[in-house]
């Protein structure tokens, strides 16, 4: 039986309803709000990055909300988010996220997060933008988890980020480049719900932009190791396109290997996003 | 003579048009401003041919131009200001903006920005 969705639809609307409105926080340059990730928090499409959602600078608020679809050979994912950021300080956001297995099973997952930017800032000066996130995950069915023998439905993952944006970067566009390292319980990121064991893991993303309303770019996302269920690491190139600061795309080939014994899922990620 | 396989110290003065073009640029840029409420409210009291004046030599100068800046340090020119970081991001845009309009490819537009933005700690919150 399908599980109620409620921040997708919530999410879809929004996205559509606000996608051309005017803005409230708008101080951020465009671009600089980077998109919203499979998990809710700004980043890129795999990953989250040091970025805060929303174009919210300081002494403003913004909001964000964004639906995305990954595709995969044997899988599905949907996710639906809406997010909230306060003075380019911090974010809090919330995912539901709806994966699609082989023979009309599914499992759907709540990712709270939060987001909080300790130091730096992605554009200017020479450090870094650096962010430590919180994404606290809760399956809202976990009969399904359960028949498949895992017990835990609820983790939380912490990630330290680093990202910076060089104006005059490679070839003279904007370069950006994140890394991150977190620390999860997670089973294909909480999807197959969580280890009684801990991993550190490393994130890294790059990204050129061709001019200010195009970036191209790869994510690398390490996956753990846990006993019995092999993980491979992620994998994706992407295109994003920011039209404006009220809404943007992004299109990416994603490489996900091998997930619960399916192996070569590969696909399309397509991510559709608000600001206002 | 400068070395062939090093960049002239002008080459950025040259690629933005050298005087002609930076004079282009500033005059795109100041017509910008006056047409971005959120910017043009710390313009109220200014004085634009002499701002325009000012903005050349500083553009000039940064790019690597013939030039001397004599206008106020950044810090005392905004001084009593309290720019927020939005609007200098929309003065950035400003400027953006007035380097498509004159044509300039991206390039030289990220090269010009770069050299900008690393006034900003003396623009902000003073």
């Amino acid at each position: 039986m399908p599980q109620k969705l409620t921040v997708y639809p919530i999410a879809l609307a929004v996205t559509l309803t606000f996608g051309s409105s005017a803005q409230a926080g708008d101080g951020k340059l465009l671009g600089t709000s980077g998109l919203v990730s499979i998990e809710g928090s700004a980043g890129g499409g795999l990953t989250p990055w040091a970025v805060l959602g929303s174009y919210a600078e300081a002494e403003q608020l913004g909001f964000s909300a964004s639906v995305s679809n990954t595709t995969l050979r044997d899988y599905q994912l949907r996710t639906g988010a809406l997010a909230f950021g306060v003075n380019n300080r911090v974010e809090f956001s919330a995912a539901q996220q709806r994966f699609e297995l082989p023979g009309n099973a599914q499992l759907s997952q709540n990712v709270f997060g939060a987001k909080l930017r300790v130091s730096g800032d992605l554009i200017y000066g020479r450090a870094p933008q650096i962010a430590i996130t919180l994404q606290h995950k809760r399956h809202q069915d976990t009969s399904l988890l359960n028949s498949l023998g895992v017990q835990q439905s609820t983790g939380t993952d912490v990630i330290f980020s680093a990202s910076k944006l060089w104006i005059d970067g490679a070839f003279s566009r904007n370069t950006l480049a994140n890394v991150s390292f977190r620390r999860s319980a997670a089973q294909e990121t909480g999807l197959l719900g969580f280890n009684d064991d801990s991993k550190w893991l490393a994130e890294a993303a790059v990204a050129i932009l061709p001019n200010r309303y195009w970036a191209i770019g790869a994510e690398f996302r390490q996956k753990p190791d846990f006993e019995g269920l092999a993980e491979s690491h992620w994998r994706d190139v992407f295109i994003a396109w920011f039209p404006k600061k009220g809404v943007s795309a992004a299109l990416a080939y994603v490489d996900l290997g091998t997930i619960a014994g399916r192996n070569q899922q590969t696909g399309l990620f397509f991510t559709l996003q608000a600001n206002f | 003579m400068g070395c062939a396989s090093k960049p002239q110290q002008d080459q950025l003065y040259q690629e933005l048009g050298a005087e002609k073009g930076v004079a282009r640029l500033v005059d795109a840029i100041i017509v910008e401003i006056k047409s971005n409420p959120k910017v043009m409210v710390f313009f109220q009291d200014t004085n634009f041919d002499y701002f325009r004046d000012r903005l050349i030599e500083d553009i000039c100068v940064r790019s690597g131009g013939p030039c001397t800046y004599q206008g106020l340090s950044m810090a005392d020119a905004h001084s009593g200001m309290q720019i927020r970081e939005s609007e200098f991001n929309y003065f950035v845009e400003d400027t953006q903006n007035a380097m498509q309009a004159v044509g300039l490819s991206t390039a030289t537009q990220n090269k010009l920005l770069a050299l900008l933005a690393r006034e900003r700690s003396e623009i902000i919150r003073q």
